[in-house]
């Protein structure tokens, strides 16, 4: 036994390791660029100053910790240089790595991008037709695109000298080093394969030492410690989540084996068809119905507080705020706990079910035993292997919360922190919170293992000799 | 069985017919009368020191806290002076800058009572400009300051030197609140470096590596003790805040003896009349629509344009709030690529333009609640241009248009199509919508069966907004849905209208770019308002973005206070809602 939960604590490291080269691998993927989206929130004035937006972008990705490598090391080809995460710019260093995919000669490459930056600069300051199309550059990977802007600038000299004398050369550069890009593809190279070693100081380094050292870094949106925040929505989930539980708990598994004693009887009939009712109603239809009942006058049942967790002040009574916070979470609860009661108890009746049609249980009865001696201390016992699992899967769903009922509550549980991260792209808390998941799920499945040995003392975990 | 499965259903009927009787006639009494506020606001503020914060939400909040050197009044759009005595003297100097020239009122205390300096605005201006504070927001703000003095006679009184700019004056006074020095700034890390050396990007940023200060300051600045807690976040404003439970409810107290109380008589701006305000999240709207029937709340903004016009018949809301509808400082327009070859003809343009039935959209997807626009600049504005109107929505003029450039249905198939480089070609137009808004699809659907009777055929294509905005900022897009903030102060048409701006697209010739620089820096009020008008013209015979309306807000406020619904986020000003006698 023990050795074979060493053996299982062992593993988790490398499950957990794959965990969080996925998820990070995946948020390198996702569309928006996270440096953007907080640059980019509230309006700001001038930022066409080609050269205030650069530092702008770079003084927030340093901030952010997006100037560093992504990985350790990179396999790639040949042709893609290791100095391509210096351009910090998430759009356009995409454009430039689809650049050499296509043509895969990264020097001329790197004079056609020099150019466009150059040939940019030389219009800061002044007002130029050529900057739009000019700037689009950035963004265009496509020959037919690239083409149609530089085409468009050609025209736009010809029609206008002053402009010709002024930034005509640079234009010019820029189309020979694109027209050499062009015809001096070098793809021979896209097929040798390159080693690329980043050293430690990369992204994910960084991210994955910190979180060994349970510092999970700093969110991208408000900018408190993730720690805190998940500390903040772990209180509540957990404070609410741990009540539904044992109530489900310790409602279905009484309601489970009644009902397998009474089969067919009347209570097992009723029970049934209320808990499959039970089962079979959506939970966001369900709260916001109870809300409607019991949280407003329209039906004269103003019995409850609509949303949130308590009206009190810290200072208040203790009991007071006791009373009130039970008013706020009564609904909640109620609405967390009746679909998993309907589902735990058919488990632990189906369960019943079948233990009870053992012949050591006719032996007990047999024997004289009360039926109470009977159900409890010989059935019970053995029908609980369905319930374990179930307990398994607790862990990792008391933590992630329930998204519908923190928002229709108004509670800043888990779930909706989650939710939140995702769609802000808030990526730390993100991570922090599915590594989180990662391990209690893992936990979870031991500590179910556990049981199943303690509730059947046959189950082995040793290999078989 | 049969009969047992079926009682409980019954028994359910009853259950929900027992509870519909029970409905009964509200009297109107109100459930509270106490000089408290409670805002219901769909999303918590990401925090409150006003240099990092980064929402709308966020800026409610700490508005209440902190105060401004000029602040513009919502209502009317009038700049008064907050912190300052008087609007700023403004000067030209011999090298071409302007100087405007502030001194703050003696009254003006912060919350230790200590009186507020211009070395307190010169301390909020160098926390800005430190490229290790997370300010990036603000920073372009103050990018036109050249020069900043302070009088060594007077420490109340202040000289900023600014490029001509017309946005300058309103962004050095009212874009920033100002924070206090020995506050947030307890070691005086950024006292000894001067203000000159901040005005330098190059310099500053050469500073923030080699000297410690810089970084240590930004640290403790970002701390949540100046974000988020009691004590640590202060201003001099008339609340202080009390207490801040993420998530769920942030608390205002007022300041006993507020210095602006004495001043509130005469300026409007110094107005605070409730005793505290409570913003309490709540982030789904049936919640929060509840809330409104069971009076939890006092003032909410941003309600679903449905549930808004539904709720004005019930009469337990609709007896106890006042609905207002505000237009918003905002505007829905469809991006047109001019750049894609099929949408480069001006006079296609105009076709789709006149195939667009925006009065039909106002009143079937946002329920009336929309008020038509020609342009970009908002039609509370002086230089809104009233003589052009709209573009009507006409099916003839749409196809006697495209005709004009050469599209006709000659294949019969009920679309246009047109001979290009010897191919035949359908006016085949790709709409991008952002699939997780029902009222986007409903917009969509609208779009594309309007445009079908003039001949043009419209593809919808759902996607992701963040994928959306990529594509049109990629100009890989041919027309999509957008909206925008469309200032009631002055507008600065630069980001998003000159070719050298995040031009998206493809409007602008070296014409309408020095017209736009121009408008820069027209201080002159007339002047300015005829260059605004002009741009409006060529903006509006392109027709590169169709514009659609401004949408209304749906504001609603209890009955007990005497309050003013305005255009500008949230849609009125909760210090200034007066409990009625």
């Amino acid at each position: 036994m023990i050795s074979y939960l060493l053996q299982r604590l062992l593993w988790f490291v490398p499950v957990l390791l794959l965990i969080s080269l996925l998820a990070f691998a995946l948020s390198k993927f996702a569309p928006g660029d996270p440096v953007e989206m907080l640059n980019s929130s509230g309006s700001a004035p001038m930022a066409s100053n080609p050269a205030q937006a650069d530092r702008l972008y770079a003084e927030t990705a340093s901030l952010m910790g997006l100037d560093k490598p992504t990985f350790y090391f990179a396999i790639t080809s040949e042709a893609y240089p290791d100095t391509l995460h210096h351009i910090l710019r998430q759009d356009r260093r995409r454009v430039l790595q689809h650049l050499i995919g296509q043509y895969g000669n990264w020097p001329l490459i790197e004079a056609y991008y020099n150019s466009i930056q150059r040939a940019e600069r030389s219009m800061s300051g002044a007002s130029s037709p050529l900057a739009g199309p000019l700037r689009d550059l950035y963004l265009q990977h496509k020959h037919s695109a690239i083409r149609a802007r530089l085409d468009t600038m050609q025209a736009m000299l010809q029609r206008d000298s002053l402009a010709m004398t002024r930034w005509g050369g640079s234009i010019a550069e820029l189309q020979k080093n694109y027209d050499a890009v062009v015809s001096r593809p070098d793809r021979g190279r896209l097929y040798q394969p390159d080693f690329d070693w980043k050293g430690l100081d990369n992204q994910y380094h960084n991210w994955l030492v910190g979180m060994i050292q349970g510092d999970f870094g700093i969110s991208y949106q408000d900018g408190r410690l993730v720690r805190n925040k998940i500390r903040d929505g772990l209180r509540w989930t957990l404070w609410l989540n741990i009540i539904a539980v044992l109530l489900s708990f310790g409602l279905a598994i009484p309601i489970g084996v009644w009902s397998a004693q009474r089969v067919g009887g009347r209570f097992d009939r009723i029970t049934s068809v209320l808990l499959f009712m039970l089962y079979s109603l959506p939970v966001f239809w369900i709260a916001t119905l109870l809300q409607v009942f019991f949280t407003t006058p329209e039906y004269g049942m103003d019995l409850f507080p609509t949303a949130g967790l308590s009206e009190l002040p810290s200072s208040a009574p203790f009991f007071e705020r006791l009373l009130d916070q039970a008013a706020h979470v009564f609904l909640p609860v109620l609405c967390l706990t009746y679909g998993s009661l309907a589902f735990i108890s058919r488990q632990m009746r189906g369960g019943m079910l079948q233990v009870l049609d053992q012949d050591y249980i006719r032996t007990a009865r047999a024997k004289g035993l009360s039926e109470r001696q009977v159900i409890w201390r010989h059935a019970f016992r053995n029908a609980l292997f369905p319930i374990i699992t179930l307990i398994g899967a607790v862990f990792p769903n008391i933590l992630a919360g329930s998204v519908v009922i923190e928002v229709i509550f108004g509670i800043p549980g888990m779930g909706k922190l989650t939710v939140d991260a995702i769609f802000a792209r808030d990526w730390p808390v993100v991570f922090a919170v599915l590594m989180m998941a990662s391990v209690l799920t893992v936990g979870g499945l031991l500590v179910s293992d556990i049981l199943y040995a303690w509730a059947d003392p046959r189950v082995r975990f040793q290999k078989v000799k | 069985m049969r009969t047992t499965a079926s009682l409980p259903i019954l028994f359910f009927l009853v259950f929900i017919t027992a509870f519909s009787a029970c409905k009964r006639e509200p009297a109107v009494e109100f459930k509270r009368t106490d000089n408290t506020v409670i805002v219901g606001m769909p999303a918590d503020a990401d925090r409150l020191n006003p240099l990092l914060a980064t929402t709308a939400y966020a800026r409610t909040v700490y508005e209440q806290i902190y105060s401004y050197l000029i602040w513009q009044d919502p209502v009317s759009g009038e700049f008064l002076p907050q912190l300052a005595k008087s609007l700023p003297e403004r000067k030209e100097t011999a090298d071409g800058l302007i100087a405007y020239t502030f001194e703050i009122r003696e009254e003006a205390k912060w919350g230790d009572g200590s009186p507020v300096t211009a070395g307190d605005f010169v301390f909020t201006l160098k926390a800005i400009l430190n490229p290790k504070v997370a300010a990036q927001r603000i920073r372009p703000y103050v990018s036109f300051i050249k020069k900043v003095e302070t009088d060594g006679a007077n420490p109340r009184q202040l000289t900023v030197y600014s490029e001509k700019y017309i946005l300058a004056e309103e962004a050095i006074s009212a874009a920033f609140p100002v924070m206090q020095e020995s506050h947030y700034d307890p070691d005086g890390l950024l006292k000894s470096i001067a203000v000159d050396q901040f005005l330098q990007p190059e310099v500053i940023a050469a500073l923030a590596e080699s000297d410690e200060r810089l970084g240590k300051f930004a640290e403790a600045f970002a701390s949540e003790k100046f974000s988020r807690e009691k004590g640590g976040v202060t201003g001099s404003g008339p609340y202080r805040l009390e207490a801040w439970e993420t998530g769920q409810r942030i608390v205002l107290v007022k300041k006993e003896n507020w210095w602006g109380d004495k001043l509130a008589k005469s300026n409007l701006a110094l107005e605070a009349y409730p005793d505290q305000i409570t913003y309490k999240i709540l982030p789904d709207a049936v919640t929060t629509l509840n809330a409104l029937k069971a009076e939890e709340i006092d003032a909410v903004f941003n309600i679903d344009p449905k549930d808004f016009v539904e709720l004005k018949n019930v009469s337990s809301v609709s007896d106890r709030y006042e609905f207002a509808s505000p237009p918003t400082l905002s505007n829905f327009f469809i991006y047109v690529n001019a750049t894609n070859p099929l949408l480069s003809d001006k006079l296609v343009r105009k076709a789709l333009s006149h195939a667009v039935n925006a009065p039909e959209i106002i009143d079937n997807v946002f329920y009336g609640l929309g008020q038509p626009v020609h342009g970009p600049a908002h039609p509370s504005t002086d230089y809104y241009h009233k003589g052009l109107k709209p573009v009507e929505f006409n099916i003839e003029k749409a196809k006697s248009l495209l005709a004009q450039a050469g599209w006709t249905d000659s294949d019969n198939n009920g679309y246009v199509d047109k001979d290009i480089n010897g191919v035949r070609t359908e006016l085949k137009i790709k709409y991008l919508m952002n699939a997780s808004r029902e009222t986007s699809k409903n917009l969509a659907l609208l779009l594309q069966d309007n445009a079908k009777k003039a001949g043009i055929q419209i593809e919808l294509v759902a996607k992701d907004p963040l994928q959306i905005i990529d594509d049109i900022k990629k100009k890989n897009y041919e027309i999509a849905g957008g909206g925008r903030a469309a200032p009631n102060t002055l507008w600065d048409p630069m980001q998003s209208w000159h070719t050298a701006g995040d031009n998206r697209t493809g409007f602008g010739t070296p014409e309408t770019d020095a017209l736009i620089e121009d408008i820069q820096v027209t201080l002159d009020e007339k002047a300015r308002n005829e260059k605004y008008k002009k741009l409006q013209e060529i903006i509006y015979d392109e027709q590169v973005e169709i514009y659609l309306f401004v949408p209304q807000d749906r504001v609603l406020i209890h009955k007990r206070f005497d309050a003013e619904a305005h255009s500008v986020f949230p849609g009125f000003s909760v210090n200034r809602f007066r409990l009625k006698k």
